[in-house]
């Protein structure tokens, strides 16, 4: 009586799982985090949780594989939207609308928004006995080309769209290898922080991977990998930082190695939902590697809020079959906006 | 001559033939002068002359004594062979002769003095030449005469002697193939006399044979034919007849037997029912009974290799499965290749498009309701040769690329008792994971899966009792050990299980002449187990089921049903899940490590259905079915009432359907037609009070239709319905307004219409097949402001053409190919300028979409083969098939993939090529 409609649910569940896994019958496309166009890998804020009134101090990580020079690749933010209805994000393209004024924008790779002092207060959709917050949303884009506002068209009314568009040098718009458009949530609760999670680093502020068990340097961590110069690899003087190279690009039967970045085991309590659900709950953690060649493991799982920080995060790596150097990137989130990022070089040898 | 003959050679047995001679009119003809002239006539044995003798008496001396003349007088006449072939050309004939008699009495000559030819001359002057006569005297002295004699040729109608009694009788006869008025060449026909000894024929061309010069006597006639059951009869041959006979051969019957229950009066609108040849010989489905629901018009093509019915564009849980009235969860194992009841077991499929009777509810889609066999206990004798007894044991093995199957049917200790055991299990996981590996997916499991049923069945004349167990269980897991990044923990262990079982109790009592009550009793266990990671479902039914119906005919052309259709169900579920998203609850993270919330709830399920129908047949060719029902459910605490009404009227009354019964055949014409209301209620999930929305209405539906149904030939019918749904308060969800989580209500909106079309050509012992065409839309609206949009799974043109002939020599060879509307897609739209927009926070990429299911992939086309073969031995028979999915490999587009940032996507595409090979025996 009640189990054929769930049956039909759930089982529909399993059997597209299946569907998924199955590659007989599906395309194959390169793995995201295969670093091959144009791609932002993370927007770091100082306060991932602020206080109305706090100011904010937005890092962007951003890569080109073309290595084209900074100037050739515009990076800009746009921010000025607060509690758009919903908490949605292309609800935010009506209130600019709304408000006449033009929102706040910045260029480069850093951008500052300070949140309104009424952030909270000034919420009225709000239901008696709920969280009281705040919402902040900053838009970001990186065009290997010229950024330019578009008209929007009356039949995309109510697209979920941002407006921009990024132009070549001839006027022709640019695809998804060449811009990237995104936004980030800066959430404000009354009284609530949330720091960022952070990679292990020595005195001297440097990182650490493990590279099939040998430590390695990593090159940066935090907001210094914006913009940090190649790492040349001598394999040489320090054989821990090289692989070999495998016998092909992708190739399964090519031994995979551990690479494990060491992530300080910070895990904070997430007093929102600890306070909601009336039980200590910690916030979720993870992290996703990205490759500029070879390949890695997408993603890991560092902290479950059920069953706790999982020690065996390790990224399985392959490397490609060119030699020469190999960069690896580590970006740590959490679940409440926080992020870190890390970069690593490593070097391809016969 | 001919008719001269005939009547000498007619009679009716055996007649000897024979001639006689004509009667000779001997005729003593006065020559010359000197010759005295004479004229006889005979009488009796002396022939006498004819009336061409002219004898001249002398003329008296004048006054002088005249001297006394005697003529002469035959003594011995001697009868001349009738020329044959004037006898055979009928020809009669009249020689004049001049005899020459000497004093002695002996013809020294004859000539001829008017020829009659045809051998007559010849044969008369020889005759003559034989007469003996008395001579001619002249005062009593002999002396020497010449007279004119005419010897007269007839044939003589002579009376047959009685025939002599007949002593040989014979048949004559015709074969036809059954069902039809194709004769049966070939077949050898065994004729075993009283005292046993055998004669045989063969048919010819036309299917006649002959068996002449039989002794009178009791025949039996055996018939085989290769390709056709054996058949035998018994012949009483009577002397002096001829018996025609006129036999029909049925081909090859195989150890499943389905009657189909064609003749019970419908209760509905269209009921669609499957003949068991139909069922298992249909190409593509494996030989599947449930599979070969979705050939049928009305039945949409489901994605890819889901087991689902979307009938008349309702959702898939809108249609219901019944075993025998008693509710199942699922009618297909997982993946959909096969049906959880083996087609052995199946005695019919109704299949219910819509405007079912008021028998069933709860749902606004469609019904099958699938019957199970009466064990078969039927003996058979050498070579499958049905027989009249019964008592006898049967069994099946089957093993194909999927499953193993096993059947075992007979007697039970107890009179009138009987038992059928059935069980099956899939195999295809062992084969399937190195294929699977080698391709290099990062899921290598297949599904396992295993049903079973067992039948004990008591008949006796007018009541029928049936216990039954029957269940399945399907099993699935997996380890994903590489996890997707948009949610690192959706890894691990997966798991998810199903099984239900069912004791039922069946009872048919005919209760007096017009009253029957029907009773089924159904109790059982439906368990459901979902795990992955920490994630976890469980859930533990007990449903009962009780249906209890009792018909009455209360006057001519009224009957009436009532029943009660209740299904309860204590239960437990324990979810443990991530806790559905508040209204103003910030994102909360990726979904499977979010909070868990554990939430274990008991209960008791109730929902109770009463109804009532009318059956009336105001006039012969009119018959109309009103009925309501009253459903309530506990669990959302609504009570619904369904109202409907169908009827069927024979516009032209049909006749002659059954060519043998030599009747002329008249094309029937059937107009039908109804209206109802079906409601059904909201998902569990969907009143659940953590996660849906209590006391939220049922869904409810209120169909129309409209056909007509026009036999063509007797094997050729001809059916167009349209239909159109009604669909209001639909159980739909809303976003909250401050986002995050839904909230459930009954603002949904919706409509389908379509026209069916059946061209079917009614199954014979060579042929079945039908052109099974749809065209339809189906389209929702989430709420009264929202826009409308086409319905997931929407399809505007479904065609079908299928059709399976059997060659002969126990091959079979089928075809099955289908054209339908492509699947319908929400399309990833590049607006402005991008198909996605980075979420920075959670490192994903989300698609800016386009108008719900607002795309349809390309038209998807198929072709099926399949070819059967089998043998037929002494004891048993031995069966091959050999069923192909997909012919020529076309790569059929079931939904998009996409890229991690949507800026590129490729066809998902179906299943490709699959044999599927099967050996079966059966005893």
């Amino acid at each position: 009586m009640k189990t054929a409609g769930i049956m039909s649910k759930v089982g529909l569940l399993a059997l597209g799982l299946l569907a998924l896994g199955s590659a007989a019958c599906g395309p194959q496309f390169d793995p995201s985090n295969e670093v091959k166009t144009l791609r932002v890998l993370g927007v770091k804020k100082d306060k991932p949780y602020a206080q109305p009134g706090d100011t904010v101090n937005l890092q962007l990580l951003w890569h080109d594989p073309k290595g084209r020079a900074d100037a050739d690749v515009q990076r800009a933010f746009i921010g000025g939207c607060v509690n758009p209805p919903g908490d949605l994000y292309y609800g935010c393209f009506a209130q600019y609308g709304q408000t006449g004024a033009p929102p706040a924008i910045g260029v480069g790779d850093t951008f500052q928004v300070t949140l309104p002092s009424d952030i909270i207060s000034s919420r009225t959709d709000l239901e008696l006995g709920q969280t009281r917050y705040g919402l902040y949303i900053v838009f970001f884009a990186v065009c290997a080309g010229k950024l330019d506002f578009v008209e929007l068209d009356p039949k995309d009314a109510g697209s979920t769209g941002l407006p921009l568009r990024c132009l070549d040098d001839a006027g022709q718009p640019l695809g998804s290898e060449d811009f990237v458009v995104g936004y980030s949530s800066i959430y404000s609760f009354e009284g609530v922080s949330n720091e960022n999670p952070s990679f292990t680093v020595d005195d001297a502020g440097r990182g650490q991977y493990l590279l099939a068990g040998q430590a390695v340097t990593a090159d940066c961590v935090g907001n210094a990998c914006q913009g940090a110069a190649a790492v040349e690899v001598d394999c040489d003087a320090t054989p821990e930082r090289c692989i070999k190279a495998c016998a092909d690009d992708g190739d399964p039967s090519c031994p995979a190695i551990d690479l494990k970045p060491a992530i300080e085991k910070k895990i904070e309590k997430d007093e929102v939902s600890s306070k909601l659900f009336r039980t200590t709950v910690t916030e979720q953690m993870w992290v996703n590697y990205y490759v500029d060649r070879g390949g890695i493991s997408e993603v890991r799982l560092l902290n479950d809020t059920n069953s706790g920080w999982n020690e065996r995060y390790r990224g399985q790596l392959r490397a490609p079959k060119d030699t020469g150097p190999m960069q690896v990137w580590s970006v740590i989130h959490d679940n409440r906006g926080g992020m870190e990022f890390s970069r690593v070089t490593l070097g391809v040898v016969k | 001559m001919s008719s001269v003959l005939a009547r000498f050679n007619r009679g009716t047995r055996g007649i000897a033939t024979g001639w006689t001679l004509g009667q000779v009119l001997p005729l003593a003809l006065l020559l010359t002068p000197n010759v005295a002239f004479a004229q006889q006539s005979g009488t009796g044995a002396v022939p006498g002359g004819g009336t061409s003798a002219v004898v001249k008496a002398p003329e008296p001396a004048p006054e002088a004594k005249q001297p006394v003349v005697v003529m002469p007088e035959i003594v011995h006449f001697e009868n001349a062979p009738y020329p044959p072939e004037a006898e055979k050309a009928g020809v009669q004939g009249n020689v004049v002769l001049k005899l020459t008699i000497d004093k002695d009495g002996n013809v020294t000559a004859a000539d001829v003095l008017e020829p009659a030819g045809n051998g007559f001359d010849e044969a008369a002057q020889a005759a003559a030449l034989k007469f003996k006569f008395k001579p001619a005297t002249k005062d009593g002295v002999p002396f020497a005469v010449k007279i004119k004699y005419s010897y007269a040729f007839t044939l003589k109608v002579v009376e047959a002697p009685p025939p002599p009694p007949p002593t040989h009788g014979e048949v004559d006869g015709r074969l036809f193939i059954a069902g039809t008025e194709a004769p049966l060449a070939g077949a050898e026909v065994v004729v075993v006399s009283p005292d046993g000894k055998e004669q045989r024929v063969t048919s010819d061309g036309s299917g006649v044979f002959k068996l002449p010069q039989l002794l009178p006597g009791k025949y039996k006639l055996k018939i085989n034919a290769p390709g056709f059951d054996p058949f035998e009869s018994e012949e009483e041959v009577v002397a002096g007849e001829a018996i025609d006979v006129k036999y029909r051969l049925a081909p090859v019957s195989e150890g499943l037997e389905i009657t189909v229950k064609g003749e019970r009066p419908p209760r509905e609108v269209t009921r669609r029912t499957l003949e068991r040849r139909e069922i298992s010989r249909i190409p593509g489905t494996s030989g599947d009974a449930l599979r070969s629901l979705q050939s049928l018009p009305g039945v949409a093509r489901p994605p890819g290799l889901a087991g689902l019915l979307i009938v008349r564009g309702s959702a898939p849980e809108g249609t219901a499965y019944f075993v025998d009235g008693s509710d199942v969860p699922l009618i297909y194992h997982f993946g959909g290749l096969s049906s959880v009841v083996p087609t052995e077991l199946l005695d019919q499929i109704d299949f219910y498009p819509g405007n079912f009777s008021a028998k069933y509810g709860r749902k606004m889609g469609g019904v099958v309701d699938v019957q199970l066999r009466k064990p078969d206990t039927k003996c058979t004798a050498d070579y499958g040769k049905p027989t009249d007894k019964t008592g006898c044991f049967h069994g099946m093995a089957q093993a194909d690329l999927i499953d193993l199957r096993a059947m075992v049917q007979g007697p039970l200790p107890g009179k009138n008792w009987t038992f059928a055991a059935a069980g099956r299990y899939s195999w295809f996981d062992k084969w399937l994971k190195p294929v699977l590996e080698s391709a290099g997916s990062s899921v290598t499991a297949a599904p396992v899966y295993s049903d079973y049923q067992l039948i004990a069945e008591h008949n006796v004349s007018d009541s029928r009792t049936s216990l039954r167990m029957f269940g399945s269980d399907d099993r699935f897991e997996v380890i994903i050990t590489d996890p997707a990044a948009q949610d690192p923990a959706f890894g691990g262990s997966l798991r998810f299980g199903e099984s239900f079982i069912r004791g039922q109790v069946v009872n048919e009592a005919k209760l007096s002449k017009s009253v029957d009550l029907n009773t089924m009793l159904s109790i059982g266990r439906d368990q459901i187990h979902f795990t992955l990671g920490q994630l976890k479902f469980d859930l533990d039914l007990h449903p009962i089921y009780w249906r209890e119906e009792l018909s009455a005919k209360v006057a001519k052309g009224v009957k009436l049903n009532a029943g009660l259709d209740f299904a309860m169900s204590p239960f437990k579920v324990l979810v443990r899940a991530p806790r559905p998203p508040r209204p103003g609850e910030p994102a909360p993270g990726p979904f499977a490590s979010r909070p868990l919330l554990q939430s274990e709830s008991s209960g008791f399920g109730f929902r109770p259905a009463w109804y009532v129908e009318a059956e009336l047949q105001p006039l012969d060719r009119l018959r109309v079915v009103p009925g309501m029902r009253l459903d309530f459910a506990r669990d959302s605490g609504h009570a619904d009432f369904s109202p409907r009404i169908n009827a069927r009227y024979e516009l032209i009354k049909g006749a002659g359907a059954d060519p043998g019964a030599g009747v002329p055949f008249q094309r029937k014409t059937v107009l039908k037609g109804g209206a109802g209301v079906f409601d059904q209620p909201p998902e569990y999930q969907e009143t659940d009070e953590v996660f849906g929305t209590p006391n939220i209405k049922s869904n409810r539906s209120v169909h129309y239709s409209i056909g007509v149904e026009q036999e063509l030939t007797r094997h050729i019918e001809l059916s167009v319905e349209g239909f159109y749904k009604d669909l209001t308060n639909q159980v739909a969800r809303d976003p909250n307004a401050l986002g995050g989580g839904y909230t459930y209500n009954n603002l949904g909106t919706g409509s389908v219409e379509g026209i069916e079309t059946l061209l079917k050509f009614k199954p014979d012992e060579r042929f079945f097949g039908w052109i099974a065409y749809t065209v339809s839309r189906s389209v929702r609206r989430d709420s009264p402001t929202s826009e409308e949009y086409l319905f997931q799974y929407d399809q505007t043109h479904n065609l079908i053409m299928l059709g399976s002939y059997r060659l002969g020599r126990g091959w079979e060879f089928g075809a099955r190919f289908r054209i339908v509307s492509g699947p319908l897609d929400t399309p990833v739209v590049a607006r402005p300028s991008l198909p996605a927009i980075y979420a920075a926070d959670a490192g994903t990429y989300v698609p800016l979409q386009g108008k719900a299911f607002g795309s349809r992939l390309p038209l998807f086309h198929q072709l099926d083969l399949r070819v059967d073969k089998r043998w037929q031995f002494k004891a048993w028979a031995l069966s091959a098939y050999l069923d192909v999915q997909n012919v020529y490999n076309h790569p059929a587009a079931e939904s998009f993939v996409y890229n991690f940032d949507y800026s590129r996507r490729s066809y998902q595409t179906g299943i490709p090529i699959i044999p599927s090979i099967g050996l079966r025996g059966e005893l």
